[in-house]
Protein backbone atom coordinates (compact mmCIF):
# COMPACT_ATOMS: atom_id res chain seq x y z
CA UNK A 1 0.00 0.00 0.00
CA UNK A 2 2.76 2.65 1.00
CA UNK A 3 5.10 1.82 -2.01
CA UNK A 4 1.79 2.60 -4.47
CA UNK A 5 1.20 5.85 -2.62
CA UNK A 6 4.61 6.96 -2.60
CA UNK A 7 4.91 6.30 -6.40
CA UNK A 8 1.36 8.60 -7.03
CA UNK A 9 2.65 11.01 -5.19
CA UNK A 10 6.27 11.32 -6.68
CA UNK A 11 4.73 11.48 -9.79
CA UNK A 12 2.16 14.37 -8.68
CA UNK A 13 4.93 16.13 -7.50
CA UNK A 14 7.30 15.93 -11.06
CA UNK A 15 4.24 17.22 -12.44
CA UNK A 16 2.45 20.00 -10.46
CA UNK A 17 5.20 22.51 -9.52
CA UNK A 18 5.85 22.47 -13.56
CA UNK A 19 2.33 23.56 -14.42
CA UNK A 20 2.35 26.53 -11.35
CA UNK A 21 4.94 27.85 -12.36
CA UNK A 22 3.93 28.25 -15.98
CA UNK A 23 0.80 30.18 -14.71
CA UNK A 24 2.66 32.49 -12.54
CA UNK A 25 5.06 33.49 -14.95
CA UNK A 26 2.00 33.89 -17.63
CA UNK A 27 0.23 36.17 -15.14
CA UNK A 28 3.57 38.63 -14.38
CA UNK A 29 3.64 38.52 -18.64
CA UNK A 30 0.26 39.85 -18.52
CA UNK A 31 0.29 42.56 -15.81
CA UNK A 32 3.10 43.82 -17.14
CA UNK A 33 1.82 44.58 -20.41
CA UNK A 34 -1.08 46.36 -18.82
CA UNK A 35 1.34 48.18 -16.50
CA UNK A 36 -1.14 47.05 -13.70
CA UNK A 37 2.03 45.20 -11.54
CA UNK A 38 1.03 45.41 -8.23
CA UNK A 39 -2.12 47.26 -8.76
CA UNK A 40 -5.83 46.02 -8.48
CA UNK A 41 -8.23 46.01 -10.90
CA UNK A 42 -9.39 50.11 -11.22
CA UNK A 43 -5.32 50.82 -11.74
CA UNK A 44 -4.63 51.82 -7.74
CA UNK A 45 -2.77 50.54 -5.49
CA UNK A 46 -4.55 48.63 -2.97
CA UNK A 47 -5.84 50.30 0.48
CA UNK A 48 -3.08 48.95 3.49
CA UNK A 49 -5.31 47.59 5.93
CA UNK A 50 -8.94 49.16 5.96
CA UNK A 51 -9.56 47.70 9.30
CA UNK A 52 -7.21 49.73 11.23
CA UNK A 53 -7.61 53.83 11.15
CA UNK A 54 -4.45 55.50 12.56
CA UNK A 55 -4.74 57.07 15.67
CA UNK A 56 -4.11 60.54 16.57
CA UNK A 57 -3.56 62.19 19.60
CA UNK A 58 -6.60 64.16 21.33
CA UNK A 59 -4.49 66.71 22.96
CA UNK A 60 -2.30 67.86 19.90
CA UNK A 61 -5.65 68.15 18.18
CA UNK A 62 -7.62 69.77 20.77
CA UNK A 63 -6.08 72.40 22.57
CA UNK A 64 -8.88 73.43 24.49
CA UNK A 65 -9.22 69.98 25.79
CA UNK A 66 -5.44 69.97 26.48
CA UNK A 67 -5.56 73.17 28.29
CA UNK A 68 -8.29 71.21 30.41
CA UNK A 69 -5.75 68.52 31.76
CA UNK A 70 -5.58 68.90 35.14
CA UNK A 71 -5.48 66.40 38.33
CA UNK A 72 -8.92 67.80 39.32
CA UNK A 73 -9.99 66.87 36.13
CA UNK A 74 -10.81 63.25 37.13
CA UNK A 75 -14.10 62.85 34.17
CA UNK A 76 -11.26 63.06 31.88
CA UNK A 77 -8.19 61.60 33.18
CA UNK A 78 -10.50 58.46 34.38
CA UNK A 79 -11.07 58.03 30.16
CA UNK A 80 -7.54 57.21 30.38
CA UNK A 81 -7.53 54.26 32.95
CA UNK A 82 -8.65 50.63 32.79
CA UNK A 83 -11.29 49.89 34.55
CA UNK A 84 -9.20 48.27 36.69
CA UNK A 85 -7.29 51.22 37.43
CA UNK A 86 -4.31 50.80 35.11
CA UNK A 87 -2.82 53.73 33.15
CA UNK A 88 -3.63 52.72 29.47
CA UNK A 89 -0.88 52.31 27.31
CA UNK A 90 -0.09 55.01 24.39
CA UNK A 91 -0.27 52.60 21.92
CA UNK A 92 -3.80 52.22 22.66
CA UNK A 93 -5.03 55.25 23.42
CA UNK A 94 -2.97 57.02 20.42
CA UNK A 95 -1.67 59.96 22.82
CA UNK A 96 1.64 61.64 21.82
CA UNK A 97 4.73 60.77 23.72
CA UNK A 98 4.83 64.39 25.21
CA UNK A 99 0.96 64.51 26.39
CA UNK A 100 0.84 60.92 27.52
CA UNK A 101 3.85 61.97 29.98
CA UNK A 102 1.91 64.86 31.09
CA UNK A 103 -0.81 63.00 31.50
CA UNK A 104 0.64 59.85 33.87
CA UNK A 105 1.77 63.31 35.48
CA UNK A 106 -1.56 64.09 36.13
CA UNK A 107 -3.10 61.18 36.77
CA UNK A 108 -0.28 60.35 39.65
CA UNK A 109 -0.80 63.29 41.38
CA UNK A 110 -4.82 62.91 41.25
CA UNK A 111 -4.24 59.19 42.87
CA UNK A 112 -2.66 60.86 45.42
CA UNK A 113 -5.11 63.13 46.18
CA UNK A 114 -7.57 60.16 46.56
CA UNK A 115 -9.48 61.44 43.21
CA UNK A 116 -8.62 58.15 41.35
CA UNK A 117 -7.55 54.81 42.21
CA UNK A 118 -4.72 53.28 42.69
CA UNK A 119 -5.88 49.80 42.13
CA UNK A 120 -9.63 48.22 41.98
CA UNK A 121 -10.32 44.60 43.20
CA UNK B 1 5.23 83.98 48.09
CA UNK B 2 4.35 81.37 45.75
CA UNK B 3 0.92 80.09 44.88
CA UNK B 4 -0.21 76.59 45.75
CA UNK B 5 -2.75 74.57 45.15
CA UNK B 6 -4.27 72.93 48.42
CA UNK B 7 -6.55 69.62 48.35
CA UNK B 8 -7.72 68.10 51.53
CA UNK B 9 -9.83 64.64 52.28
CA UNK B 10 -11.84 65.59 55.36
CA UNK B 11 -13.82 62.90 57.78
CA UNK B 12 -17.20 63.20 56.46
CA UNK B 13 -18.92 63.67 59.95
CA UNK B 14 -21.32 66.01 60.21
CA UNK B 15 -19.98 69.81 62.17
CA UNK B 16 -16.42 67.65 61.90
CA UNK B 17 -16.14 68.84 58.53
CA UNK B 18 -16.82 72.88 59.56
CA UNK B 19 -14.74 72.30 62.79
CA UNK B 20 -11.72 70.93 60.70
CA UNK B 21 -12.17 73.80 57.90
CA UNK B 22 -11.59 76.17 60.55
CA UNK B 23 -8.55 74.41 61.98
CA UNK B 24 -7.44 74.11 58.10
CA UNK B 25 -7.53 78.06 57.94
CA UNK B 26 -5.91 78.62 61.50
CA UNK B 27 -2.87 76.59 60.56
CA UNK B 28 -2.71 78.73 57.09
CA UNK B 29 -2.57 82.01 59.18
CA UNK B 30 -0.09 80.29 61.72
CA UNK B 31 2.14 80.02 58.28
CA UNK B 32 1.18 83.44 57.25
CA UNK B 33 -0.33 82.21 54.42
CA UNK B 34 -3.07 83.83 52.46
CA UNK B 35 -6.08 82.07 50.73
CA UNK B 36 -7.45 83.53 47.75
CA UNK B 37 -9.59 80.51 46.47
CA UNK B 38 -11.93 78.65 48.12
CA UNK B 39 -13.90 75.40 46.93
CA UNK B 40 -15.92 72.23 48.83
CA UNK B 41 -16.64 69.90 46.12
CA UNK B 42 -18.43 67.91 48.71
CA UNK B 43 -19.26 64.05 49.81
CA UNK B 44 -17.76 61.46 47.71
CA UNK B 45 -17.00 57.69 48.34
CA UNK B 46 -13.40 56.79 48.30
CA UNK B 47 -11.99 54.62 46.15
CA UNK B 48 -10.42 52.00 49.32
CA UNK B 49 -10.91 52.72 52.71
CA UNK B 50 -8.90 55.10 54.24
CA UNK B 51 -8.22 55.13 58.21
CA UNK B 52 -11.91 52.76 57.74
CA UNK B 53 -13.85 55.36 56.53
CA UNK B 54 -15.85 54.77 53.10
CA UNK B 55 -16.66 58.14 52.31
CA UNK B 56 -14.66 61.59 52.67
CA UNK B 57 -15.49 65.34 51.98
CA UNK B 58 -13.54 66.58 49.82
CA UNK B 59 -12.13 70.94 49.97
CA UNK B 60 -10.12 72.71 47.76
CA UNK B 61 -8.27 76.09 48.43
CA UNK B 62 -5.24 78.02 46.66
CA UNK B 63 -3.15 80.15 48.38
CA UNK B 64 0.37 82.26 48.32
CA UNK B 65 2.79 80.79 51.02
CA UNK B 66 6.18 80.98 51.47
CA UNK B 67 8.25 77.90 50.06
CA UNK B 68 10.25 77.45 53.38
CA UNK B 69 6.92 77.18 55.23
CA UNK B 70 4.74 74.46 53.01
CA UNK B 71 6.54 71.80 54.70
CA UNK B 72 5.74 72.48 57.72
CA UNK B 73 2.01 73.19 56.55
CA UNK B 74 1.79 69.59 55.40
CA UNK B 75 3.31 68.67 58.42
CA UNK B 76 0.60 69.82 60.64
CA UNK B 77 -2.08 68.34 57.66
CA UNK B 78 -0.84 65.16 58.09
CA UNK B 79 -0.57 65.48 62.06
CA UNK B 80 -4.37 66.15 62.07
CA UNK B 81 -6.74 63.51 63.36
CA UNK B 82 -9.44 64.94 61.27
CA UNK B 83 -7.79 65.43 57.55
CA UNK B 84 -7.61 61.65 55.65
CA UNK B 85 -5.40 62.68 53.04
CA UNK B 86 -3.69 66.09 51.47
CA UNK B 87 -2.41 67.16 48.27
CA UNK B 88 -0.14 70.22 47.66
CA UNK B 89 0.80 71.23 44.58
CA UNK B 90 2.29 74.05 43.15
CA UNK B 91 -0.01 75.94 41.00
CA UNK B 92 0.91 76.03 37.18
Amino acid sequence: MSELELENKDSNLETEPAVQSEKVFSKEEDEDEKGLRGKDGDSKFPKKNPKYKKKVCKFTTDKQLAASLNYKNVELLSRFITNRGKILPRRITGTSAKWQRILVREIKKARAAGLLPYKVQ
Amino acid sequence: MRAYEITNILINEGSLVEETKKQIKEILSKFSAEITAEEDWGQKTLWHKIRGYETGFFTFLKCKAKPETIKEIEREFHLNQNILRSLIVKEK
